[in-house]
């Protein structure tokens, strides 16, 4: 089934879309998630999730490719999984749920301040890797936004894994300096 | 700002990068590798060839000079039997020297008639094809297969380049090396990883046999249908092919006539020889031809009997004012009016954006939600048999209609919520499970 028919589903509030949504883009999505979350069980959950929020969004969102707004949906709950999953690691039960509670009393403020920040910033980080050989674009998105090893971001690009390692090791020092020069204090 | 922070900001980068993943562009690199490459060759091959054409040129303790003739000399006069020469810094005495040599370019003041230069030019073409012909024997005699190692590495290098731009297509040649090897397996793994697969039993038997073509019409399944009554005429059997992995598989099954809708557009299947789950006996299964084109909509309303099938559900806005907004089921009388049964089929490649999306449903052909688009310019899209069928009705039905619902068909806007837009009161409860495969 095609994009479009899949979006129509969701439209028309026919739970076959989800379905139709997992034969299409199942794997993908659980490729994805289990890049950032390395484990399948959470990357199942993850993508369960996916499935509801694009449920959620569709509509009034009619997204022009199905497959990005999804990879973008997992991406985002898989790395909120992998925050908490760390946080859970680093305090007692008691310290999370007591941060939790107390997030709950911060001023809203806080929060619009920051998702503006994170726009600008993305809209930086945009701009940025739209200055670079498309190929250059490629091999960053391939490890920051699906986030996988270098091995495998280095055999989809066709270059070895060193020559990979040291075409991030440069992008990321051009990311550098053009976020210095946009006045992002680092 | 934190790493965290600069990771979430990846995340909002536009759609048209994130493509370049699917479709990485070839390595800019590469060509460059292969033009620089061939700079020095090409290089290469002039500076050899100086250093030949320069070998015989005589140096000071003699040696380079040995087929040379006696009265040679660095510069100044040469003297010869008949001819005299002189030149700047070097000369080149006719038919003297070795078979190789006589190519380089020389400044040459002739004193005699020309008759010395049309041997000049003439021994310099004759020493270069012995100069060839000497090298390919060289060749020959080191390696008499050389012209068929250069065939069978071909492929090597034609996978190597594919490996290079990226390409996940997985070529084979006698002469991959083991990296090549090592990379198709590293491929395979990778792919491994994401698929999942299911057994031949566990799954449905219109999953099993998708597909079948009858009568030179290619059928797809669409579940199990509530066909109703069983249909007692047998248009005819057929044999459907599929593969469980590598294996073949084959079973018969009886075509019939959907009640009330044309053979045309879809038939019943009822599946021979099975006990298995999944396959209740006697149960008839909806496989419907994805290559059905009507003339017209009045064609399809009669093919598959619309007005005696098809009930309406409801309706949902999606495009201008009706974005987000959700509408009760409207009078089925008002939505017939849209049919215009003259309306020819439009099968231009166009894309339309559905200001609503009229929900129906017909359960005969295993549609329990289809969806009639509609324009406000006036196209109809109707959803069916796995294709959406595009026909113009006219702008002023099209806008009726989408009068009528936001007069008479208790809109409401869907309301946003953390989650997204949701609407409590015209949306289902519903809960969304999804089955781990395999």
């Amino acid at each position: 089934m095609q994009d479009n028919e899949i979006i129509r589903l969701y439209w028309e509030r026919n739970e076959r879309a989800i379905e139709e949504t997992d034969a299409a883009y199942g794997s993908y999505c659980r490729g994805i998630s289990k890049s950032i979350v390395g484990n399948a069980l959470d990357a199942e959950e993850c993508v369960n999730d996916t499935y509801l929020r694009a449920w959620n969004s569709i509509p009034p969102e009619r997204p022009s490719k199905l497959s990005l707004f999804l990879a973008r949906i997992t991406r985002n709950l898989s790395l909120d999984k992998v925050r908490k999953n760390n946080a859970k690691k680093r305090g007692s039960g008691e310290y999370i749920s007591i941060t939790e509670e107390l997030e709950a009393c911060l001023p809203a403020k806080d929060d619009v301040e920051k998702e503006i920040e994170n726009e600008e910033l993305s809209k930086t980080v945009n701009a940025f890797l739209h200055t670079l050989h498309e190929r250059d674009s490629a091999l960053f998105l391939l490890r920051y936004f699906y986030m996988k090893s270098v091995a495998e971001c280095a055999l989809r690009c066709g270059m070895s894994e060193n020559g990979a390692k040291v075409k991030l090791h440069r992008l990321r020092a051009k990311l550098k300096t053009y976020l210095e020069k946009e006045e992002y204090k680092l | 700002m934190t790493a965290d922070n600069l990771l979430t900001s990846v995340g909002g980068v536009d759609d048209a990068l994130l493509e370049l993943c699917n479709n990485i562009p070839p390595a800019r690199n590469n060509v460059m590798k292969w033009v620089s490459a061939a700079a020095c060759i090409a290089l290469s091959a002039l500076a050899v060839t100086a250093v030949i054409h320069r070998k015989d040129i005589p140096k000071e303790d003699g040696t380079g000079a040995k087929s040379l003739p006696a009265s040679y000399s660095e510069s100044g006069a040469i003297a010869s039997s008949n001819d005299y020469f002189t030149s700047d810094n070097a000369a080149y005495i006719p038919g003297g020297g070795t078979e190789e040599n006589r190519s380089y370019s020389v400044k040459v003041d002739v004193k005699n008639n020309g008759t010395d230069r049309a041997t000049l030019n003439g021994g310099a073409e004759n020493a270069k094809e012995t100069s060839t012909e000497n090298k390919a024997d060289r060749k020959a005699s080191e390696n008499p297969n050389v012209t068929d190692r250069a065939v069978t590495t071909k492929p090597s290098v034609a996978w190597t380049d594919k490996t290079n731009a990226g390409s996940g297509s997985m070529g084979s040649g006698d002469g991959r090396s083991e990296e090549t090897a090592k990379a198709e397996t590293a491929t395979e793994s990778l792919l491994s990883t994401t698929i999942v697969q299911r057994t031949w039993e566990s799954i449905a038997i219109t999953t099993r046999y998708p597909s079948f073509t009858y009568n030179g019409k290619y059928y797809t399944s669409r579940g199990k249908a509530k066909l109703g009554d069983p249909v007692k005429q047998v248009l005819g059997e057929v044999t459907l092919e599929s593969y469980d992995g590598d294996k073949s598989r084959t079973t018969t099954a009886k075509i019939m006539p959907i009640s009330s809708v044309s053979p045309d557009a879809a038939v019943a299947v009822q599946f021979t020889g099975y006990a298995e789950q999944f396959v209740e006996s006697g149960k008839y299964y909806a496989y419907v031809n994805k290559s059905y084109s009507p003339k017209n909509l009045g064609q399809l309303m009669d093919d598959f009997s619309l007005k005696q099938n098809c009930t309406f559900k409801g309706v949902s806005g999606c495009g201008g004012d009706y974005t987000a907004m959700t509408f009760s089921a409207p009078d089925e009388n008002e939505v017939w009016k849209l049919f215009d049964r003259s309306a020819a089929l439009d099968t231009r490649e166009v894309r339309h954006e559905e200001t609503v999306l009229i929900r129906y449903s017909f359960p005969l052909v295993g549609y329990d939600v289809g969806s009639i688009g509609l324009t406000a310019d006036g196209y109809m899209l109707f959803m069916i048999n796995e294709r959406t069928y595009v026909f113009y009705i006219g702008q002023a039905r099209a806008q009726a209609f989408l009068k009528y619902i936001m007069e008479s068909c208790n809109p409401k806007s869907l309301v946003a919520t953390t989650m997204g837009y949701t609407s409590a009161a015209q949306r289902p409860e519903t809960k969304i499970e999804t089955t781990t495969k395999g």
